[in-house]
C-alpha cells in the first residue's frame, strides 16, 4: 500500500515537472510523439510569446531596420518567403538558400537546411548576424531594444525585469516559434476520423506511404534526418549541404528532410528553390538519374508512377494544407504593439 | 529540519573562517615584439594583438592524485585584451590543500547544445558563432607585420563540439596554494607556433581548430 502511494506521488511529481505550462499555449496533438525541445528551460507564458511575436514582426532586428524575420516568413506562406527561390535579405541581397516552412518547430531537432543550428534558441542569431539577411549583432540588437521604451515595457511584462539580455531576447523569439504548429490540415482530421478522404486522395495516401514516408514520415512529415533525394548539384551554388557543417564525406549532398505539411503553400521546393510546382517536383522523384549525387537508401529504386497516381499523389499533398494556421490571427502581425506607438 | 540547521551553521562557519580561491590569468609575452594595441607599431618584426578572450569551465582542484573539489557549473570568460592579469573568484569558500588544478579550454559539447544561456554564456559576448551553432573557445586576433592577408590581419577563432573535430581541451597545471593561484599564457609559445604569417586565419571547426588548440593547451603555465 505504502508503495502504490510512493509509487502514486512519484508520478503524480513527475508529471508536475513535465507539464511545462498552460495547454492553451502549447498541445502536443493527439499521438504525436514528444516535443523535442525543452520547455522546462523556457516555459511559455502569454507575455514571453506577444515579445517574441512582436521581435519576430519587428525590423528593430537588421542593421537598418528594414527587414524582419516575416520578410522572409511570410504567414500567409507558412512562414516562408514569397515567390523567390533564394531569398531576399538586407539591400535586396539575394541568400544561397530557399526559406523553409516555420512549422511544428518543437519537434525539429536541428535547423536550416544543413543541420548548421542546433537548437531553435540560437536560430535567431544567424540571420541577425548573416551579412546578406539582417547584418546586425545581436549586442547591438540588445542595445537597441534597452533603448526603446516599448521593448524594455514588454520585457517587463514577460520577465519580470525590464533589462534586455541576448539570452531573454533570443529565448523569447522561441516561444513565439514554438507556438506555431500546425495539426488541423484535412489530413488530420482524417486520422481524428472527423473527415474523409476522396478516392483519390486515398490512392495518394497509399502511394504516399510506399513511396515517401520513410523519409516525409508522419505525423511531422519528416523523419529528422538527412538524406539525399538525388538531385544534382548547382554548380552556380555548389552547395553539398550537410558535409560543410560534419566535414564528414559521407554526408556530402544530404540535407534536412522537410516537412510537407502546408506544402501547397511553400514553393518554391527544395534547398534552392529549383522546382516551382508540385507537379515538378513528383517528376523529379519519378524521373530521376539513379545512383548520383550520393542517393540515400530509401531513393535507391526509381519510383514508377502513372500519371493518375501521379494526380492522387498531389491530391493526397494538397490535404496537408492547414488554413487554421495560415490564418490564425495569433500568428499574425502584432499590430496592437507594433502600430501602438 | 535538524539537517538544514546543521547545514545553515556549517555554512556560517565556514564562509566566516576562509578565504575565497580565485585564479589570475596573465599574459606572458615578449613586450619588445608583442603589443597589445590596435594598430601595428611600425618597426619589423612587430605583432599587436587587438583581442584575447577565452572560456575556461569545468574547474576542479586535486591533491596529488584524488580530487578535492569540482566547481560545479564553473563556466567563465576571460578577457586579456588590455595585456593585463584578470581574476577570477571562484565559488570556493572552504580552506583546501591541493597542489593540481585542472580546467576545461573552452564549453563542453553538452552546454553547446543548449540553446540560449545567460551571463558569461550569454552569445551578446561575442564568442558565440551565428552560422554554425557553436561556442568559441578561443579567440586571438590582431596584426603581424609578417602577415601577407589584408591590413596584416591574424585570426584564430577557435571552437568545434562535435566529433572528430571537438576542440575543447583539459589543462592540468601543478600549482602552489597561493591566493590567487597564478596561471600564465605564453603568447609568444603560441605565436611562434602557429606562425601567422603561414597561418593567419583559422575561423571555424576542423583540422586547423584542433591543431592550434592544441598548441594553446600547452601554453598555459
Ligand atoms: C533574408 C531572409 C531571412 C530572414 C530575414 C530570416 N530568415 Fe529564417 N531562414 C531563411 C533561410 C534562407 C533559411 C534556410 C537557411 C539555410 O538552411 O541555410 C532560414 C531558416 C530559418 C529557420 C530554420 C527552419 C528549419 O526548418 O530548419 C528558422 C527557425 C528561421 N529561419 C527563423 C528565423 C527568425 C527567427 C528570423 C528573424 C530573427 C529569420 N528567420 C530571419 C531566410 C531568412
Ligand atoms: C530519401 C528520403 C526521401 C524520400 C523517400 C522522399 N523524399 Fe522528398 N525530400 C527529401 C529531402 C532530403 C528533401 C530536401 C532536398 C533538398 O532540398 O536538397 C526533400 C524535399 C521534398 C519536397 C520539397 C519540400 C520543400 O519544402 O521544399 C517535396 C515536395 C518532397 N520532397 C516530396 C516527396 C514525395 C512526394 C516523395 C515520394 C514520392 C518524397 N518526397 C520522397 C527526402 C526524401
Amino acid at each position: 500500500m505504502k508503495l502504490k502511494i510512493a509509487v502514486y506521488l512519484f508520478l503524480m511529481l513527475a508529471f508536475c515537472a513535465f507539464s511545462f505550462h498552460d495547454t492553451r499555449l502549447f498541445e502536443k496533438p493527439a499521438g504525436w510523439p514528444a516535443p523535442t525541445y525543452n520547455f522546462t528551460n523556457n516555459p511559455l507564458n502569454s507575455e514571453k510569446i506577444l515579445l517574441g511575436r512582436a521581435l519576430f514582426y519587428d525590423p528593430i532586428l537588421s542593421r537598418d531596420n528594414t527587414i524582419s524575420c516575416a520578410s522572409c516568413h511570410s504567414q500567409y506562406n507558412s512562414f516562408t518567403h514569397v515567390d523567390h527561390d533564394l531569398s531576399h535579405g538586407i539591400d535586396d541581397r539575394i541568400g544561397k538558400r530557399n526559406s523553409p516552412v516555420l512549422l511544428n518547430l518543437a519537434w525539429q531537432k536541428s535547423f536550416m537546411w544543413d543541420g548548421a543550428v542546433n537548437h531553435l534558441d540560437v536560430q535567431a542569431l544567424a540571420p541577425i548576424h548573416n551579412k546578406l539577411e539582417m547584418d546586425e549583432d545581436i549586442s547591438n540588437v540588445v542595445k537597441k531594444l534597452n533603448a526603446s521604451e516599448l521593448y524594455r515595457g514588454l520585457f517587463y511584462s514577460a520577465f519580470g525585469d525590464s533589462a534586455v539580455t541576448g539570452e531573454k531576447t533570443l529565448k523569447a523569439i522561441s516561444q513565439f516559434m514554438l507556438t506555431l504548429v500546425s495539426a488541423n490540415s484535412k489530413y488530420d482530421k482524417v486520422m481524428n476520423r472527423e473527415l474523409e478522404f476522396s478516392s483519390q486522395e486515398a490512392n495518394g495516401y497509399k502511394l504516399f506511404q510506399e513511396n515517401c514516408a520513410s523519409c516525409h514520415t508522419e505525423p511531422l512529415f519528416t523523419n529528422n534526418e538527412f538524406r539525399s533525394n538525388s538531385l544534382a548539384i548547382d554548380t552556380t551554388l555548389n552547395d553539398y549541404g550537410r558535409v560543410v557543417v560534419s566535414g564528414l564525406p559521407k554526408d556530402s549532398f544530404l540535407f534536412k528532410v522537410p516537412t510537407l505539411r502546408n506544402i501547397e503553400f511553400s514553393f518554391p521546393y527544395m534547398h534552392d528553390g529549383r522546382y516551382k510546382t508540385l507537379s515538378e517536383v513528383i517528376n523529379h522523384y519519378t524521373g530521376r538519374d539513379l545512383g548520383t549525387s550520393n542517393t540515400s537508401l530509401e531513393l535507391s529504386e526509381q519510383i514508377i508512377l502513372s500519371s493518375k497516381q501521379k494526380v492522387d499523389l498531389l491530391a493526397f499533398l494538397l490535404t496537408l494544407t492547414d488554413k487554421e494556421f495560415l490564418f490564425n490571427s495569433d500568428f499574425s502581425f502584432p499590430r496592437e504593439i507594433l502600430l501602438s506607438n | 529540519m535538524i539537517f538544514a540547521i546543521f547545514s545553515f551553521f556549517f555554512v556560517v562557519f565556514n564562509s566566516t573562517l576562509f578565504a575565497q580561491i580565485s585564479l589570475s590569468f596573465e599574459p606572458l609575452y615578449d613586450s619588445s615584439r608583442i603589443q597589445f594595441t590596435k594598430e601595428l607599431p611600425a618597426d619589423s618584426n612587430q605583432i599587436s594583438i587587438e583581442t584575447l578572450r577565452f572560456y575556461i569551465s569545468d574547474i576542479s582542484l586535486f591533491q596529488n592524485d584524488s580530487q578535492v573539489i569540482h566547481v560545479v557549473n564553473s563556466y567563465h570568460l576571460v578577457d586579456l585584451s588590455a595585456g593585463q592579469a584578470q581574476t577570477l573568484d571562484l565559488d570556493i569558500t572552504q580552506k583546501l590543500d591541493f597542489n593540481v588544478l585542472k580546467f576545461n579550454l573552452g564549453i563542453d559539447s553538452l552546454t553547446n547544445v543548449s540553446g540560449a544561456l545567460s551571463g558569461d554564456l550569454d552569445p551578446t559576448q561575442g564568442m558565440y558563432w551565428s552560422w554554425q551553432s557553436g561556442y568559441i573557445n578561443f579567440k586571438l586576433e590582431g596584426k603581424a607585420l609578417t602577415c601577407t592577408t589584408r591590413n596584416k590581419l591574424f585570426q584564430y577563432h577557435l571552437g568545434g563540439y562535435m566529433h572528430p573535430y571537438n576542440a575543447l581541451r583539459t589543462i592540468e597545471l601543478t600549482v602552489q596554494a597561493s591566493e590567487p593561484i597564478s596561471i600564465s599564457l605564453d603568447l609568444n609559445k603560441i605565436l611562434s607556433l602557429i606562425k601567422p604569417s603561414q597561418t593567419p586565419e583559422v575561423m571555424s571547426p576542423g583540422t586547423s581548430a584542433m591543431m592550434i588548440s592544441n598548441i594553446v593547451a600547452v601554453s598555459f603555465k
